[in-house]
């Protein structure tokens, strides 16, 4: 166990079209310096990725029916388990992980994901413009929390700046988090 | 219950590309109707092959499956190098098999642990078991990721691997490499016997098939790529002989074809044939382990494939260390390989049975035609059969019930029904 130990990491394919979004903000973050892993492969392995990370922000595209560049937050810590039944017969994904994880003690102390809503996954494609824009105002956000504010006057002005909550509607908090499992990002 | 029609949906979440489902009609006690109905895209496949150069088929072909892409990628570099008259290196024939070694490990983790165990023990799923089972299935994923890292080495990356090629591979590893897996794999060897005892203990149903198993043999080893294709029935083949006796047919409440063997009907390919056709060849570790389960051939009840698959996994390990003890590097990784025409067939063993590749190549390299039988489309058949006699055992249960062993009873081929969709909407209508 590293004490204290945040970790950033990017889900997806970035040779998938809007599937690139959480590769895309590991990777701006790690050139910010911040410690970031890119995860595409067997989810179950995340399990292991965050092994030993006190605070862990997974960032990943998904499909839950809102506008393209939606962002969906969750702390998927304090929801209680999403799931009645285990349909697919072998794809195992990021959902799937953060449950087995839960059931086995094996979850972060903090565990945030933000699902960026994605409207073409084709192979080929490049990140559409509005899920480029999610990822950069997410990239704000994690950067504005890393960062302390020079002067704490009061817990509101200590909150770090959510440009997208004005422009978003339907950017949702506490979805409940099976809505990842509509996506299949697990590209099989 | 005469008169009366119920209908049960599992309906779950979908995904986005097809599914499978599963109806069965009952009259009383009698099954009426039993149809396994499969949307399965990976025909294609053999379209999307066409006119494409050779050297292609391996990456192209990986992309069927994420959990047996070896699989597809080792039926299509032998079947290209048959038809071209390539030898390849002893050395890379030794890797090929410690990375098929790897793919059974993972996909046979993945299929005890984590599918077909929550049926015996009662559990939705691996997570419901997983607050309960706590050791068993940390014991899984340690195990898998093993699975994983061989897959890795060797194939460069974990799902779909681009290592593999036409006459050898694009890079093989050191020994340091491989030594590197030494302490893993002992762990993972000593995992596997206790995951063959820990599965022997589970509840099977009473309930044995009078199968035509059909599995590859070789003479000096279990089988992975290469032997002759052989049944308890008689069947000794060679992989060039496989369409004169196999037959591929249009049903249709199914998009994939169901295979047949010609003038006999349904047949079993998988863990249960191969381990029912070719036990003396297995480890004697993995013998040995069998014995102490009481497990030796023929084993006709299909539950108890969860056992032995378990037994495979002991092999997969023990024979992953014998090759990494023997390895030397092979002077090149690969050998070169002319473009020339011919026609070629190969048949591998994938984690779920056996897989035929046929292409026929023109003399610049290019696919002419392709043709692919991948092993759930050679259970399909099979396993409509065993839900025949199956269901009309539980047909008197509570309906919940019922269809959660029907649904066992699927899960114990280990189907992968698509590549992308594994969705299986499941209906028993009672009259």
């Amino acid at each position: 166990m590293r004490p204290g130990k945040k970790l950033i990491i990017g889900v997806g394919n970035s040779e998938r079209g809007d599937d690139e979004a959480g590769v895309f903000v590991a990777r701006q973050l790690r050139q910010a310096g911040v410690e970031t892993a890119v995860h595409r492969g067997d989810a179950l392995a995340l399990i292991d990725l965050w092994s030993g990370f006190e605070s862990v922000i997974l960032i990943d595209a998904v499909i839950t029916g809102a506008p393209a560049g939606t962002i969906h937050e969750w702390n998927v810590k304090s929801l209680p388990p999403a799931y009645t039944s285990q349909t697919s017969t072998h794809g195992l994904g990021v959902a799937d992980a953060i449950e087995l994880a839960r059931s086995l003690g094996r979850l972060p102390m903090e565990l945030r994901v933000y699902g960026i809503e994605g409207k073409s996954f084709a192979v080929g494609d490049n990140i559409s413009a509005e899920v480029k824009n999610a990822a950069e105002q997410v990239i704000q956000q994690i950067q504005a929390e890393a960062t302390p504010p020079e002067h704490c006057h009061s817990p509101s002005e200590n909150s770090p700046p959510r440009p997208w909550l004005e422009t978003s509607p339907m950017r949702t908090r506490t979805r409940n988090i099976s809505a990842i499992r509509n996506k299949n990002y697990v590209r099989r | 219950m005469s008169g009366r029609t119920r209908t049960i949906k599992v309906d779950t979440l979908a995904r986005v590309e097809g599914e499978g489902a599963l109806y069965i009609k009952l009259a009383g006690e009698r099954v009426t109707e039993v149809k396994l109905k499969i949307y399965e895209p990976p025909r294609l496949f053999e379209a999307f092959l066409r006119g494409r150069h050779f050297s292609e088929a391996p990456d192209i072909t990986a992309r069927i499956c994420g959990i047996c892409p070896i699989a597809y990628q080792m039926s299509a570099v032998h079947a290209i190098e048959g038809a071209l008259g390539v030898r390849i290196n002893p050395a890379v024939r030794l890797l090929r098999r410690l990375f098929y070694c790897g793919e059974w490990i993972e996909s046979h983790v993945l299929h005890v642990y984590m599918l077909h165990a929550p049926d015996f023990l009662g559990f939705q799923d691996v997570i419901a078991m997983a607050k309960d089972h706590k050791p068993i299935v940390e014991r899984a994923l340690r195990l898998k990721k093993i699975g994983n890292r061989i897959v890795s080495l060797l194939g460069g990356r974990e799902i779909h691997p681009i290592s593999a090629a036409v006459g050898g591979f694009y890079r093989v590893p050191t020994k340091n490499q491989l030594r590197e897996l030494v302490d893993d794999l002992e762990w993972a060897l000593e995992a596997s016997l206790e995951t063959v005892h820990w599965t022997a203990t589970l509840e099977f149903p009473d309930f044995e098939q009078d199968y035509e198993f059909v599995a590859l043999r070789h003479p000096d080893e279990y089988p992975f790529n290469e032997g002759r294709l052989v049944s308890n029935r008689g069947l000794d083949i060679d992989a060039a002989e496989y369409e004169d006796h196999f037959v591929e047919q249009q049903v249709k409440h199914s998009n994939a074809l169901h295979s047949v063997l010609r003038g006999r009907g349904s047949y079993l390919v998988g863990p249960m044939a191969r381990f029912n056709m070719n036990f003396d060849k297995l480890s004697e570790v993995a013998q040995r382990a069998a014995r102490q389960v009481r497990l030796t051939p023929p084993v006709k009840n299909p539950f108890r494939s969860i056992t032995v698959r378990s037994i495979e996994l002991v092999f997969a390990c023990a024979e992953a260390l014998r090759i990494i003890r023997e390895y030397e590097p092979p002077a090149a990784p690969r050998v070169k390989v002319p473009n020339r025409s011919g026609v070629g067939q190969a048949i591998t063993e994938a984690p779920r049975g056996s897989l035929y590749h046929r292409y026929a190549i023109d003399e610049q390299g290019l696919i002419l035609t392709a043709k692919i039988v991948p092993p759930t489309s050679q259970n399909q058949k099979r396993i409509e059969d065993d839900l025949r006699e199956y269901a009309a055992r539980v047909a008197t249960w509570p309906l919940d019930e019922a269809t959660w062993k029907c649904e066992q009873a699927i899960r114990n081929y280990d189907p992968c029904i698509s590549c992308a969709t594994h969705f299986l909407k499941l209906t028993i209508a009672r009259e």
